[in-house]
C-alpha cells in the first residue's frame, strides 16, 4: 500500500509533504508567538528616578518611615534627559504598562499629564489630612505645579525642589584680590549683573582658565523654562504679564514678550557674550560664545569637571558634585550665591519680579494608574513626605527636601550644602515658576528657538520677540 | 491481481482541505504560503496607515483625556501646508518666504534625500570600482570602506558631535576661521544640515558601494574584452556596458536609500544638532506626537504627508526601473 501522505493526484512524491511543511510552520509560529505574552510587571513597587537616585538613595529610609517590610521597593534609572523622560512616560502610560508604579516627573511638564488624566489624582485616592499637610508643608510653587490648575486638586507629590545659583571659584577670586568679606556679602546680597559681569571679566583676565561665566543658553527646554525665564524676570519681564497668570487662564492673559524688559534681557545676554553695548546697562563681556550651544552637561564639564571656568549658573546638584571627593581637589574652592539681579524690585512695575530671581525647578512623583497594587504604591508614596526619606534623599543623591523647614534643619548640617543653606533659602524664596499649562510644551519650543536665534544674532531681538508673540498668541487661542 | 483503489472522498473538512492543498499547482501553493505574510503586512503596514489617516481627520485635543477632538476633515492638511498650525515646532513648508529654507521640514527632508543619495551614489561607484579590482591588500581596503556602514547611528552621531562641538572638536575652529561654519555649527540650521548630510554620506556610501559592486560583478567580463578590442575608451565602456547593465540594481539601491533618507531622524538627534535645528519630517512627527502635549492629529497629518511624499519618490523610481528594464530587454 502506498503511503497516501507522500503522494498526491499529480503523482508528486517527496520526503517532505506539504502537510508536514504546514505542520512545521504552524508549530514554529505558535512557539515563537507564545514567548511574546506574559506579565513583565515587577512584584516590587518600582520608582522610576534617575541614575543618581537609583545608585545613592537608601530604600531603608522608607521602612524607617513606616512602610511595611513586606513591600519591596525598587528604584530604577529612567532617561536622564527631561524631554526623553516625558516621552518615555507618555509611551508607558499609553501602553497601560503596570511598571513603573511611581514616576519622577519634572515640575515643568506634569500639568499636561494632569490635564489629560494620565496619572492618579492623589487628592481622590489619599486621605485629606495627608494632602492638606503636604500642601501646607511644601514649597508653594512646587505644590502649584503638582496640582490641577482648574480644580486645585493635588495630582502629584512634591519630591524635591531645585534652584539655580551662581557658583564661582573662590580661589580664582582670591587671587584677583577678593576676600571672604566679599564672598559673605554676595552669599545673601548678590551683586547686579553690571557689577558681576565686570567682576567675572576681571578675574578671568587674571586667571589661567579658558572660560569666564558659563551658563546654559542652548535652544532647548531649559532655556525657556529656566535660564532665560530668570534673566527676563530679573529685568521685570514676563511671558504672560506676570506671576499671577503663570498657570492660566490660557487664552485670557496677555502675551508680553515684546515688552522693553524682555528685549533688554536679550541684549544683556548678548552683551555678556559679544560685549557690543546693546543693552542699556554697562554689561561687560564675560561669557564665551559656546554657551549658545551649551546645556547643563557642557557647563558642568567646563566648571566642575575641567575646573576651567570662573563662574557658572547651575542647579544645586552641581554643588554636591563640586564638593564631592572626586572634584575640586586641586586647590579649587567653591563659592555659591543667589543669581545676580538686573533691576531691583522697586525699579520694575510688575509685582514678584525684579531683584534676584531663580527659576523654579524641581521634581514631583506621579502615580501610574495601571499599577498592580495601588495600596502598596500609595503607602510608599506617603513615606516620601516623611523626614526620614527626605533626609535620605539629601544625604544620598543630594537633593533638597521639599519642605522649607527641613531645608533649614537638614541642609544646614549637610557636608555639601551646609555652608550654603542661607543662599539656598534666598533662592527658594525668589523662585519664579515657568508658565506650565497644557500648551506650555509647544510654547516652550517656540520660546527657546526664538530666544536662541536672538542670542546668536540670527534675528534682531525685536524680530524674534515679534515672531514669538505671534506664535504664543496662536497657541493661547487653541 | 492488485486492484487499483480510488482514494476515498473524506467528509472530514480538515482532510478535505489538506487534500485540496496537496492538489494545488506549485504556483498556487506558493501564493497560499504567502498569505500569512500578506496578512502580517496588512496588520503592520496598511492598517496603521489607515489609522494614521483617520487620526489626521480630527482636531487635536490638548486639554482632556481624549486623544483627538472633533472631526474636521482635511482641515489639518490645509493648516499644515499653509503654516497655520501653531502646534508644529517648525513649519512643514512656508510658502510666504518668512521661514529660512533649512527650517522648513519638507524642504529640509527633500534636500537631504536628494543631496545625500546623489553623493552616496557617486562615491559608492568609486568605492565599488576600488573594491572590484584585484590588488594586494584589497581585503583591508574593503574593510575600511565598509566600516562606516557597520557603525551604529548613535556612535556615528557622537563622532560628528565630537568633531564639531566648539569646546572639544578640532574641526569647528579651523572651519570657522575659513568662513565655512559659524562659531556653533551644531546650533545653526544651515551648518548643522551640512554636517548631518556629510555624516549620512560618510556612513551610507558603503551600502551603495556594496550593491553597485554586486551589480558590477554580475557583468560578463568578456563584454569588456570585446569592447577593448573594438577600441572603446574607459568612459565608453562605462557608458555602454557598465551603466546599462547595473542600472536596475543601481535604481533599486537608490530607491532604498531615498526611502531611508526621507525618514532621517537618528543622525539629527545623535549628532547633537537636534530636531529644532534640522527639522526633518520625522522630527516633526516625533516632536508633535511624543512631546508633553500630545498633538496626535497634527502628528498624524505630518506622518501621512510624509508617507505620500515617500510614495511619490517610490513611483518615480518604479517608472525609471520600468523604462530601464524596457531598454535592456531587446
Amino acid at each position: 500500500m502506498e503511503d497516501q501522505a507522500a503522494e498526491n493526484t499529480d503523482g508528486r512524491t517527496g520526503a517532505v509533504t506539504r502537510r508536514r511543511v504546514l505542520q512545521a510552520t504552524g508549530v514554529a509560529g505558535m512557539a515563537s508567538i507564545a514567548g511574546c505574552y506574559g506579565d513583565s510587571g515587577s512584584e516590587a513597587v518600582v520608582i522610576s528616578g534617575n541614575q543618581n537616585l537609583a545608585q545613592n538613595l537608601d530604600v531603608q529610609a522608607f521602612y524607617d518611615a513606616g512602610v511595611s517590610e513586606d513591600i519591596d521597593i525598587e528604584i530604577t534609572a529612567g532617561p536622564e534627559d527631561t524631554d526623553s523622560r516625558s516621552e518615555a512616560f507618555v509611551s508607558t502610560l499609553d501602553a497601560e504598562q503596570s511598571s513603573p508604579d511611581i514616576m519622577m516627573m519634572d515640575n515643568g511638564w506634569t500639568i499636561p499629564f494632569i490635564s489629560r488624566g494620565d496619572i492618579v489624582n492623589l487628592e481622590a485616592e489619599m486621605d485629606s489630612s495627608f494632602i492638606e499637610a503636604v500642601k501646607a508643608d511644601s514649597f508653594d510653587m512646587l505644590v502649584q505645579t503638582a496640582s490641577n490648575p482648574e480644580t486645585g486638586d493635588m495630582w502629584a507629590l512634591p519630591f524635591f525642589p531645585d534652584y539655580p545659583t551662581m557658583q564661582y571659584r573662590k580661589d580664582l577670586f582670591r587671587d584677583a584680590g577678593y576676600t571672604d568679606s566679599d564672598f559673605d556679602t554676595w552669599a545673601t546680597d548678590p551683586p547686579s549683573w553690571e557689577e558681576w559681569s565686570a567682576t567675572v571679566a576681571e578675574v578671568h583676565e587674571q586667571s589661567a582658565v579658558d572660560y569666564g561665566y558659563v551658563w546654559q543658553a542652548d535652544s532647548y527646554a531649559g532655556l525657556a523654562c529656566c535660564a532665560f525665564n530668570e534673566l527676563m524676570s530679573t529685568y521685570g519681564g514676563a511671558y504672560f504679564g506676570g506671576t499671577d497668570t503663570l498657570f492660566g487662564p490660557v487664552g485670557d492673559r496677555p502675551v508680553t514678550v515684546e515688552d522693553e524688559a524682555v528685549i533688554e534681557s536679550i541684549n544683556v545676554a548678548r552683551d555678556m557674550v559679544y560685549g557690543e553695548g546693546e543693552s542699556s546697562q554697562d554689561i561687560t563681556q564675560c561669557a564665551p560664545e559656546e554657551v549658545f550651544g551649551w546645556s547643563e552637561p557642557d557647563t558642568d564639564g567646563a566648571f566642575v569637571g575641567d575646573s576651567n571656568a570662573v563662574a557658572m549658573r547651575n542647579w544645586t546638584y552641581t554643588i554636591g558634585m563640586a564638593e564631592g571627593d572626586e572634584q575640586f581637589t586641586d586647590g579649587e574652592e567653591l563659592g555659591v550665591m543667589p543669581m545676580p539681579y538686573g533691576r531691583t524690585e522697586s525699579e520694575v512695575d510688575t509685582e514678584g519680579l525684579g531683584g534676584t530671581v531663580a527659576a523654579q525647578g524641581g521634581w514631583l512623583l506621579g502615580v501610574n494608574p495601571h499599577t498592580n497594587d495601588m495600596a502598596e504604591t500609595l503607602e510608599v508614596l506617603r513615606a516620601v513626605h516623611s523626614e526620614e526619606v527626605q533626609a535620605a534623599v539629601l544625604d544620598g543623591p543630594g537633593f533638597l527636601p521639599h519642605q522649607p523647614d527641613l531645608v533649614e534643619s537638614l541642609a544646614g548640617d549637610h557636608p555639601a550644602f551646609g555652608d550654603y543653606s542661607e543662599t539656598l533659602a534666598i533662592a527658594g524664596d525668589s523662585a519664579v515658576s515657568r508658565p506650565v499649562t497644557p500648551v506650555w510644551p509647544q510654547q516652550s519650543q517656540q520660546v527657546h528657538q526664538e530666544v536662541n536665534d536672538a542670542f546668536q544674532g540670527n534675528k534682531t531681538p525685536s524680530e524674534a520677540m515679534g515672531d514669538l508673540s505671534t506664535s504664543l498668541s496662536d497657541l493661547e487661542d487653541l | 491481481m492488485a486492484t487499483e483503489q480510488q482514494p476515498s472522498r473524506s467528509k472530514n473538512p480538515v482532510k478535505r482541505g489538506l487534500a485540496w492543498m496537496e492538489n494545488l499547482s506549485e504556483e498556487a501553493y506558493a501564493y497560499l504560503l504567502l498569505i500569512p505574510a500578506f496578512l502580517v503586512l496588512a496588520v503592520i503596514a496598511f492598517w496603521p496607515l489607515w489609522r494614521t489617516f483617520k487620526l489626521s481627520l480630527f482636531e487635536d485635543e490638548l486639554f482632556g483625556a481624549a486623544k483627538v477632538g472633533d472631526f474636521v476633515g482635511l482641515q489639518n492638511y490645509v493648516d499644515v501646508l499653509t503654516n497655520q498650525n501653531p502646534l508644529l515646532a517648525r513649519p512643514l513648508i512656508d510658502l510666504t518666504g518668512g521661514t529660512p529654507f533649512f527650517r522648513q521640514a519638507l524642504l529640509v527632508t527633500i534636500a537631504f534625500a536628494v543631496i545625500s543619495v546623489i553623493f552616496e551614489t557617486l562615491i559608492g561607484f568609486g568605492q565599488a570600482y576600488i573594491m572590484a579590482k584585484e590588488y594586494r591588500g584589497r581585503r583591508w581596503v574593503r574593510v575600511a570602506i565598509i566600516l562606516p556602514w557597520a557603525i551604529p547611528i548613535v556612535i556615528q552621531g557622537m563622532l560628528f558631535y565630537l568633531l564639531f562641538n566648539p569646546s572639544v572638536g578640532f574641526l569647528s575652529g579651523p572651519l570657522q576661521s575659513m568662513g565655512i561654519f559659524g562659531a556653533n555649527p551644531l546650533t545653526d540650521s544651515t551648518d548643522a544640515f551640512i554636517i548631518t548630510t556629510v555624516a549620512d554620506i560618510w556612513k551610507t556610501s558603503a551600502f551603495m558601494a556594496l550593491l553597485i559592486l554586486a551589480g558590477m560583478q554580475s557583468i560578463d567580463k568578456s563584454l569588456y574584452d570585446v569592447a577593448e578590442v573594438a577600441g572603446a575608451s574607459p568612459w565608453q565602456r562605462f557608458r555602454h556596458i557598465t551603466l546599462p547593465l547595473i542600472l536596475p540594481a543601481l535604481l533599486v539601491a537608490m530607491l532604498f536609500r531615498t526611502i531611508d533618507a526621507m525618514r532621517v531622524y537618528g543622525i539629527i538627534e545623535a549628532s547633537g544638532a537636534g530636531c529644532g535645528t534640522v527639522p526633518s519630517l520625522s522630527c516633526l512627527v516625533v516632536d508633535t506626537m511624543f512631546g508633553s502635549t500630545q498633538a496626535y492629529a497634527s502628528a498624524a497629518t505630518v506622518a501621512f504627508i510624509t508617507a505620500i511624499v515617500i510614495g511619490i519618490a517610490i513611483s518615480v523610481y518604479l517608472l525609471a526601473l520600468k523604462f530601464s528594464s524596457g531598454g535592456t530587454h531587446q
